[in-house]
């Protein structure tokens, strides 16, 4: 095999200059002629009928263009990707407080703002459910095609896990809650439409992560045919998953702004705005049951979990799909039943979000894991060495691993390595035992293995294309639909096409992304970029090989036998030619060295009714480790040190590698200590709506010595060898802090409800506190 | 409010704009004067993306008034090119890959050049004070407090 030219290099951002320079046009930075400023009213309620919009007083307000409401949709009144169950304006009824009910658009913002005001409309209020318990116990269906509520239900199935739990000899059983967390990208949501003057066609821009699905949308409720609906994203200023439906579902209201008034349209949202119109991640209930020998052997493995979706279905069967398959973790377990159901509620829809339904998983399997090592008299160390998979094991869905290497055990070793797990396992344990001891410490570890790409759910439907052309001056020129998101992917992408056509990378340019010159692509989500975006790159190499072969066929001969391409050159039998070269003998007999490459991951043997097969074509081995000190007195938890080690496929470039993990420990850390959007479970309203209460990680908060650690094995099923990172890297890392926690608090499963805030904490300190008085006041009683 | 003229030194060059004295800075700096490169994340001052130097001091400029802008010295992202402190440090969040979806890069490059201006030598928790309002969703933050320290280092030398 030839050495990697590119690849593994930390070759630097190519759009890093123009975004230290401040010059990186985001959405709200685009300033048009003529452009309308829009202002979008929210419901008032969080479940109603909605019988009247009254715009009457706002038309006239100064300034005031035109106000849309959901009568104006000329086409399909509702949108969603997978299922189209939501009105980007209401038309009859509202499902949460984050529904839009009328837009504004005026001549500035102001204008809009004040006209926005004096909106009001007439409800008939409906029961709020608020909680997947109130709508499954409720007659009332949120979505009448959904007249239970449930929106999803997802099963695995391997073995006989009852019979397994009945002989097992030590047996656990956990409850754990998690909480709604907000993508919270910097930048909060714009997105401009501009009307062509010459046909019913618009042109959006913006902070858009999936513009594909939004073309669609806007299509079907618009009436103008796909070609004439092109997307443009901005510089995207973070998404995590975030920008994809409320993105699409403002896509869509400007551009019918843009189409009636024929002047471009923009709107903006406020971080108010943003909190409560978007989707969230999904709080998830978990009821977890494992079986194991004696030895530390697991035997038997149940989860049962609810999610909660919210008022729309968005991406919650998929996420319920990860949440079932992917949440019964990396252990080689014989007997397993997983069963996820998703619930419609009135409470903001969830969706994607990084990790998508594993982050809440890990959380809760890992903390049982550690209960079950303790009742075992193991640590948590030796229990996963005993149990992670190994090449050739069976997954705990029933994948059969022998077609990559399964490296999680390495993965934990180093991760646990980084931050001395073993010993201060150990010495912890005892030093907590001192009553006196105010501040304590604690060790977790967590461990995941995340499916590359969509997975089975999406079996048949997981495709990426890419268009590349050879210049006459021999740039390589590449228009791919996957939008950066911050990641560094167009970097990645360009490296690949070097990588693939065996050339410098400097020949390779990148068009911005544009929906009417990259070909349809699927959305840059679900960990798929780099491995299908690569697949897809490493087909259209091979086209252009093929032609630009064809050139040198008719100049030397049809017997040229094999053609390299590698280092810049191109050698075949007795030359050694410059690329340039033969770019020049292509165009010189009129060929077109010009390819759509196309990579559809393979069908995967994954059997849906019985829960039972391959659940991904490949997986990412991921593992956290953290230690932190938390302070009885005050409940505040200190996290001391993360570590984070990954076998993500080959490492592509190794500074973004360390990029994404050093932001996804610190998402996870949010995530576990701090970030609450204080959801009432009465009104489902949000009452956190921006960043002075939905608290994030500072630079102060994070410890300065967090690791990452790069474990990279290439993987043959992957064009480049690379698989993913960018979910990986958050997705055990609230579950190890969690573990730690609860291991400076005596006892696994301590608390058993993210986030781990003051009031939890200091809720166990008491008791703990009221038990080390108990113990004294025997103690005593003993002496005399 | 009525318009009144505003006259300040802005990225070392004279400025006099009308406006509305009531207005918040960062309005004035992206709307009046077209410079997008301060950027508005909350509007509440917590999350530090609009912040710009005022007077030698960072603020977030989505909680100045117009009015204080009056006479006074602004730096802004736009002048950090053409500064000698300001291009290292743009340089060493380039090179440290300290800059992913770049939203809140500017905010973080003000913050980090208020600092060196005040204190050239800063300890890595010096530098995590004056970053500390910033936030960063991407990076973990450890990447730009290398980026910043190594930035002191290039300037000292």
């Amino acid at each position: 095999m030839k050495r990697p030219s590119t690849l593994g290099k930390n070759i630097e951002r190519i759009d890093a200059w123009a975004k230290a320079e401040g010059t990186a046009q985001y959405g709200a930075d685009i300033r048009l002629n003529n452009m309308l400023f829009c202002k979008n009213v929210y419901s008032e309620r969080a479940h109603a009928k909605l019988l009247a919009v009254h715009i009457g007083e706002a038309e006239k307000m100064p300034g005031v263009v035109k106000v849309v409401t959901g009568k104006d949709i000329p086409g399909a009144k509702m949108f969603g990707e997978l299922f189209r169950d939501q009105y980007a304006l209401a038309c009859d009824r509202v499902r949460y407080f984050g529904d839009v009910i009328a837009v504004v658009a005026a001549e500035t913002q102001e204008q809009a703002n004040e006209a926005a005001k004096r909106i009001y409309a007439d409800y008939e209020d409906l029961p709020v459910l608020a909680s997947p318990k109130m709508a499954m116990e409720s007659d009332i269906a949120i979505n009448p095609e959904y007249p239970d509520n449930i929106c999803g239900e997802v099963h695995v199935n391997k073995g006989d896990s009852e019979a397994a739990l009945k002989e097992a000899e030590v047996i656990v059983k956990t409850n754990y809650k998690t909480h709604f967390v907000e993508h919270a990208y910097l930048e909060p949501e714009s997105v401009t439409a501009v009307p062509s003057p010459m046909r019913d066609e618009v042109t959006v821009y913006g902070s858009m992560q999936a513009p594909y699905n939004a073309r669609i949308s806007i299509h079907r409720m618009l009436n103008i045919p796909m070609s004439q609906i092109i997307f443009k994203p901005s510089t995207v200023g973070g998404s995590f998953g975030g920008k994809i439906e409320t993105a699409e579902a403002n896509a869509i209201r400007v551009s019918l702004i843009a189409l009636l008034t024929k002047r471009p349209a923009q709107v903006t949202l406020t971080r108010d705005e943003s909190i409560r119109e978007s989707y969230k991640r999904h709080p998830i209930e978990f009821d977890i049951e494992i079986g194991a020998k004696k030895d530390g052997t697991m035997t038997a493995l149940r989860m049962l979990s609810i999610l909660d979706a919210g008022a729309y279905i968005n991406m919650s069967p998929p996420v319920a799909y990860k949440t079932a398959v992917l949440g019964v973790g990396p252990y080689n377990v014989d007997n397993v039943h997983s069963c996820s159901t998703a619930v419609l509620t009135n409470n903001n829809h969830t969706g994607s979000m990084r990790g998508f339904g594993t982050p809440q998983s890990i959380f809760a399997l890992e903390n049982t894991i550690d209960t079950l090592a303790a009742k075992l008299g193991m640590t948590p160390t030796e229990f996963r060495r005993k149990n992670l998979l190994r090449n050739g094991d069976v997954s705990p869905c029933g994948h059969l691993m022998d077609f990559h290497e399964v490296s999680i055990v390495e993965v934990m070793e180093k991760a646990a390595e980084a931050i001395d797990f073993d010993r201060k396992f150990k010495q912890y344990k005892e030093e907590n035992k001192d009553p006196k001891r105010r501040v304590r410490r604690g060790v977790g570890i967590s461990t995941s293995m995340r499916g590359a790409s969509v997975g089975a759910d999406g079996n048949g439907f997981d495709v990426a294309r890419v268009l590349i052309e050879v210049m006459k001056d021999a740039s390589i020129h590449t228009n791919i639909g996957l939008v950066e998101i911050g990641q560094g992917l167009r970097t990645v992408q360009m490296m690949m096409v070097a990588e693939g056509m065996g050339v410098k990378l400097d020949r390779v340019t990148l068009g911005e992304t544009d929906t009417s010159r990259s070909p349809a692509t699927g959305a840059c989500i679900a960990s798929r970029g780099t491995m299908l975006g690569g697949g897809a790159i490493a087909d259209a190499c091979r086209s252009l090989k093929l032609i630009l072969n064809q050139g040198l066929s008719m100049k030397y001969g049809d017997d040229i036998g094999e053609v390299t391409y590698e280092d810049d050159r191109v050698r075949f039998g007795e030359y050694d030619l410059s690329f340039d070269e033969v770019v020049d003998i292509a165009y010189g007999y009129n060929l077109t060295p010009a390819a759509i490459g196309t990579y559809a991951i393979p069908i995967t043997d994954w059997d849906e009714e019985k829960g039972y097969g391959e659940p991904f074509y490949s997986y990412t081995y991921s593992c956290h480790a953290a230690e932190v000190e938390v302070d009885l007195d005050t409940g505040a938890v200190h996290v001391v040190k993360m570590a984070g080690c990954h076998d993500p496929g080959r490492i592509i470039n190794p500074q973004f590698a360390e990029g994404q993990i050093y932001g996804g420990l610190t998402m996870g850390q949010g995530m576990a200590l701090i970030e609450d959007l204080g959801h009432s479970d009465k009104t489902a309203a949000i009452s956190n709506l921006n960043f002075n209460n939905y608290l994030l990680p500072t630079a102060m908060d994070v410890p300065d010595t967090n690791e990452p650690i790069l474990n990279g094995h290439p993987d043959p099923r992957s064009a480049f060898g690379g698989r993913s990172l960018g979910e990986p890297a958050t997705e055990p890392a609230a579950a190890a802090i969690a573990c730690a926690v609860n291991m400076a608090l005596g006892k696994p499963g301590a608390i058993k409800e993210l986030p781990f805030n003051l009031e939890r904490v200091m809720e166990i300190a008491q008791e703990i506190d009221k038990q080390r008085d108990v113990d004294a006041a025997s103690a005593a009683v003993d002496k005399a | 409010m009525s318009n009144i003229k505003l006259s300040f030194i802005l990225n070392r060059k004279p400025y006099t704009v009308e406006t509305d004295p009531g207005k918040r800075m960062l309005d004035v700096l992206r709307e009046d004067l077209g410079l997008m490169g301060t950027k508005e994340g909350c509007g509440v001052g917590e999350c530090g993306a609009c912040t710009v130097i005022l007077n030698g001091k960072a603020v977030t400029s989505c909680l100045v008034l117009a009015g204080q802008m009056q006479d006074a010295e602004i730096l802004t992202i736009e002048g950090m090119r053409d500064d000698e402190i300001g291009r290292v440090i743009q340089e060493c969040f380039v090179e440290g890959d300290a800059v992913q979806c770049g939203f809140c890069t500017p905010g973080f490059i003000m913050s980090a050049y208020a600092l060196l201006m005040e204190n050239p030598t800063p300890t890595r928790d010096e530098i995590r004070h004056a970053i500390a309002g910033n936030l960063c969703r991407c990076t973990g933050y450890i990447p730009i407090t290398n980026a910043i320290e190594k930035a002191a280092k290039t300037l000292a030398k």
